[in-house]
């Protein structure tokens, strides 16, 4: 008994310490780590209050036009498309459908937000993306953001308590997937892997474009073929689950779902790589609108196709950062579904 | 499993509360399966290593104390001497030695005479080595009765506090409690306590949040200005020294838990006037051993000058080795072995020097000289070669540039002020353990400290996760 009571004052005191921290971090220094650990956090605790519809988005929401230009968001004209409506925006660059969904969950009972809009990025349902060098990062961010204790999340990081590995086992595990996960295509081609189109566009002559040298176009090929040539498994694809846990937690909290499927350049993928490239995108949007899409609680704007090649912005790497006039053609497709979902009636 | 891991954090409660759970028999069985599961968590293979090494030095120790002839000890003790240095001379040293004759043989001599061999060094290796062998040479010189239970030797070989990296245990002093039976003490249970706290302070919020700015500085030295490296090198010195005493201290904390006392590693180090007073502060483990099992069986001081200034340097040459296969170790042990030597030679040529009386002034001069020349070594010990040392020393040295690359933001006076609680505390704290010190200290302060140090390592603690630095010797 007398045991009993030396552990419980002690572990009592300790619960006090504990509670009495929390608050002295959340007062001080958490503003502060919300900026090194998830920005976009910070970035949610300030935009959610007042809000009818969050946008979350990556790069494609914010990227400038060209270096100076003033910083137009797709989120900014979706909010103006919808005077009735307050859209404001949760992102930041690199983020994927597991770092929305964990800030997501930070969502108070008492809120004003009826309708999300998630991006939805083809290249982040590849395992190039999934296991790139930011896996760590991305883990670490999300540790920092589930709904617990601040110090308690503080504490877990610095213990490093969430998945991470070194840049070797990343690599390896990376290698493995484009090895061995297979295309299946609809037509009959000598390779079947990520790994032996690469290997297979490496022996090709790239010679004859007007807009790129045979080495620039090699490499744009070959960055495609890593950031899409890949068939979505939706047994096995982690990034489906995030975005299956997103659709849950949205249903539970009785939210309508926007999710916008990012415009790609089809143009400059079809003129470099053919039917295949079209055939992969394709196949993984057709997939994603299939799988979410209900015209109920859940509507995907499928915005694959929507951009000429000349909205897109990067001209040597493909990635969905647009010109403004892309920017405000994805909103107008996104409205619709917003419209649909929270103004119908 | 790091002692600063969530994992460790479930590990050790749990075997405590089993551990008094069980009977006295059946602790021993609890402790080994437990220690063997924590150090099977970095490899299960490396776990043979250490069955090997327990069973060699066990049949020895027997088989020394039952023969009446000496060549027979001797070849049973040589036996034991052989395979453990031959572990360890074949994970750890094989490589640096392959290396270094490269330059006298051809490449294809080098392969036909020794071949390549990439393997992983085994944690701890060099600590658990060294326990064992100092048990077996125990044995021989009469000095130690030996173990008739293999359970209870292979978990003084195993024992999970201390195994992978110290303090260096006698079996004389940790497996003589080993069979005891402890009961549950709340003496052990808040000395231990205290210990894990302190120490899991030192590391998380100390050593991790200098490593980032001593890594980039030791990584960018060609390029750093003159201000940084100096930094650089005085936070590489509290770095390690957070580093190994939080990890000792975590040691001795979760020994304490299970009962079990094991010996101080550090004596605030950094306080020492000179570099015999600095070596027993600093590991003091190692530095026992290679008293009692290197520089005494070599003569020791009751030889004639030059065999003592030799012996003098083979020790902190080989102490410097033990640490890594690397020049820059050998350097960093002959740093200190030639300026231990200069300080003996001057004190015996002016007695003078060594009588308390002197001004305080000398001290201070003392102290300064001391810490300077044990950053300068510790600048060859982080190095990845001698000539980046040097290059490094040199830079330092030269360079006036006074603009830092250490950012006094937020978080760098946080750091700062860290570092500062740190320093402070060894110095409050001097020749006693914060164990000891907390234990007459009123209730009220206890708990404020208790608080400060819980926070500071939840709100503060570094995000890199260092691997504790002698882990990897």
């Amino acid at each position: 008994m007398k045991l009993l009571k030396y552990i419980s004052t002690r572990l009592l005191a300790l619960v006090a310490i504990l509670a009495v921290g929390n608050e002295i971090y959340k007062a001080t220094i958490y503003r502060q780590d919300l900026d090194v650990f998830n920005p976009t956090l910070d970035n949610f605790f300030v935009n959610e209050p007042g809000a009818d519809v969050l946008y979350f988005g990556e790069s494609s929401n914010f990227h400038l036009e060209k270096p100076g230009a003033k910083k137009v968001r797709i989120s900014d004209y979706i909010d103006s498309l919808l005077p009735s409506l307050q859209v404001n925006p949760v992102d930041n660059a690199g983020l994927e459908a597991s770092n929305y969904l964990h800030i997501l969950k930070n969502l108070p009972n008492l809120t004003s937000v009826k309708a999300i809009i998630v991006t939805m990025n083809l290249r982040s349902f590849g395992y190039t993306w999934i296991l790139d060098d930011n896996y760590n990062f991305r883990s670490r961010s999300n540790e920092f953001a589930k709904k617990r204790p601040p110090l308690l999340n503080r504490l877990l990081v610095s213990l490093k308590a969430y998945d991470h590995y070194t840049h070797k086992e990343l690599s390896k595990a990376t290698g493995e997937h484009k090895t061995s996960d297979p295309i299946n295509w609809p037509f009959k081609l000598s390779y079947n892997t990520l790994k032996q189109w690469n290997d297979d566009c490496s022996q090709r002559n790239w010679e004859g474009f007007d807009s790129y040298t045979a080495k620039e176009a090699r490499n744009l090929a070959s960055h495609y073929i890593k950031n899409f040539g890949f068939a979505i498994n939706a047994e096995t694809n982690e990034r489906i689950k995030d975005f299956d846990e997103i659709v849950a937690f949205a249903k539970e909290r009785n939210l309508k779902v926007i999710f916008h499927l990012l415009a790609e350049n089809m143009q400059q993928a079809e003129e470099l790589l053919g039917e295949e490239m079209i055939w992969c995108l394709n196949h993984n949007a057709e997939l994603l609108v299939n799988r979410y899409h209900n015209g109920n609680d859940v509507w995907v704007t499928n915005n694959l196709n929507l951009l000429a090649d000349s909205a897109f912005v990067d001209r040597h790497f493909p990635i969905e950062h647009y010109n403004n006039a892309g920017k405000k053609a994805c909103a107008i497709q996104v409205v619709k579904w917003v419209e649909e979902a929270l103004l119908k009636f | 499993m790091q002692f600063n891991s969530l994992d460790f954090f479930w590990f050790l409660p749990v075997v405590v509360i089993l551990y008094y759970l069980l009977p006295g028999k059946l602790r021993w069985i609890l402790l080994l399966i437990a220690s063997y599961a924590f150090y099977m968590s970095w490899n299960a293979k490396y776990a043979l290593l250490i069955i090997g090494s327990t069973l060699v030095d066990f049949t020895a120790a027997q088989r020394i104390y039952a023969s009446s002839e000496k060549p027979l000890k001797k070849l049973w003790l040589s036996l034991s001497i052989v395979v453990n240095l031959g572990l360890l001379f074949s994970f750890k040293y094989y490589g640096f030695f392959r290396k270094e004759l490269a330059t006298l043989l051809t490449e294809q001599q080098l392969e036909n005479w020794l071949p390549t061999a990439s393997l992983l060094l085994p944690v701890g290796i060099s600590f658990y080595t060294f326990q064992t062998l100092s048990y077996t040479i125990d044995v021989y010189r009469g000095e130690q009765k030996p173990e008739k239970h293999l359970g209870i030797f292979a978990l003084y070989v195993s024992f999970f506090p201390q195994l992978v990296a110290g303090p260096i245990e006698k079996f004389g002093h940790l497996g003589n409690q080993l069979k005891q039976t402890f009961n549950f003490s709340t003496q052990n249970l808040r000395m231990g306590g205290r210990l894990i706290l302190y120490g899991l302070f030192i590391k998380m919020c100390v050593a991790d949040n200098l490593s980032p700015f001593v890594d980039s500085t030791f990584e960018h030295s060609a390029s750093a200005s003159g201000t940084n490296l100096l930094l650089g090198a005085i936070f590489y010195a509290f770095q390690i020294y957070a580093d190994f005493h939080g990890y000792s201290l975590i040691a001795i904390g979760a020994a304490r838990l299970l009962g079990v006392e094991l010996i101080n590693n550090f004596s605030t180090p950094y306080l020492a006037t000179s570099i015999s007073s600095f070596w027993r502060r600093w590991h003091i483990s190692l530095t026992t051993w290679f008293r009692e099992y290197l520089f005494i069986p070599l003569g020791g001081s009751k030889v004639y000058m030059a065999k003592w200034i030799l012996n003098v340097l083979i020790v902190f040459i080989i102490s410097g080795l033990w640490h890594g296969d690397n020049w820059t170790f050998i350097a960093w042990g002959a740093i200190h072995g030639v300026v231990y030597l200069i300080e003996k030679l001057v004190g015996k040529a002016n007695p003078k020097l060594k009588t308390q009386n002197l001004p305080r002034i000398f001290s201070i001069l003392g102290w300064l000289k001391t810490f300077g020349i044990s950053v300068l070594a510790w600048i060859y010990f982080r190095s990845e070669s001698v000539d980046e040392a040097d290059e490094y020393i040199d830079r330092m040295l030269s360079n006036s540039n006074w603009q830092t690359s250490f950012e006094f933001d937020v978080y760098g006076w946080i750091n700062l002020a860290l570092l500062l609680v740190f320093l402070l505390s060894d110095i409050l704290f001097k020749n006693q353990r914060i164990d000891v010190h907390f234990e007459t200290k009123p209730w009220v302060l206890r708990w404020a400290a208790y608080a400060i140090l819980l926070f500071g390592i939840m709100a503060f603690g570094g995000v890199t996760l260092e691997p504790f630095i002698y882990f990897q010797f």
